[in-house]
């Protein structure tokens, strides 16, 4: 049991922590805040199993993973920014 | 002599993550948090990068590295900001930050 195995661990337990998070709030963009931030902690997670593995093959993925999570974030704030434009429509601002 | 610096910046890198999710949950309103998402993982991934190029010690991942690290910089606090904007748009009254 290395350290390498130990701060993996640790770093699965923190995701979880996000998690809580997700499921404690009731606004819409404390939640997408919270998948960005789960995303990252992800990418730690990869980072760290490279080091388990002791192979640099694993660090390919995170240059993926966060492109894709980039690009989601961007979409769901788009897509927020259109329902308040909705809201604003309809309230006649 | 490396292993103990890499280890360093491992423990290090885990430990600011630790801080930013404690922070996440602690920091009193939306744009406090925006804040700690936008800048927080993305230190302690460049931390536990550099504990990982100094494990290698080979020129692919110190690259393969580096691509990653501008390329999160570039763009985690652009989508904090941009869900900041969607937030802020959203509030009648703009002088009130907290919730």
């Amino acid at each position: 049991m290395n350290l390498a195995q130990v701060l993996f661990s640790i770093t699965m337990v923190i995701f979880l922590l996000g998690f809580l998070y997700f499921l404690r709030t009731s606004t819409m963009t404390k939640k997408f805040l919270a998948i960005d931030f789960m995303s990252l902690i992800g990418g730690s997670v990869m980072a760290l199993y490279a080091v388990v593995m002791n192979s640099s093959l694993y660090l390919d993925i995170i240059m993926v993973w966060a492109l894709v999570n980039f690009l989601g974030t961007i979409a769901f704030a788009v897509y927020l920014n259109g329902l308040n434009n909705r809201k604003k429509q309809k309230s006649g601002v | 002599m490396l292993a103990y610096l890499s280890s360093f910046f491992l423990c290090f890198g885990v430990f600011w993550i630790l801080l930013a999710t404690i922070g996440l949950h602690k920091f009193p309103g939306f744009f406090y948090k925006a804040h700690v998402v936008g800048k927080g993982p993305s230190l302690g991934l460049f931390l536990i990068l550099t504990g990982v190029m100094l494990h290698f010690q080979d020129l692919a991942t110190i690259l393969k590295s580096m691509t990653i690290i501008i390329f999160v910089f570039l763009t985690v606090p652009l989508g904090s900001s941009l869900l900041g904007l969607a937030e802020y748009e959203k509030l009648d009254n703009r002088t009130d930050l907290d919730d």
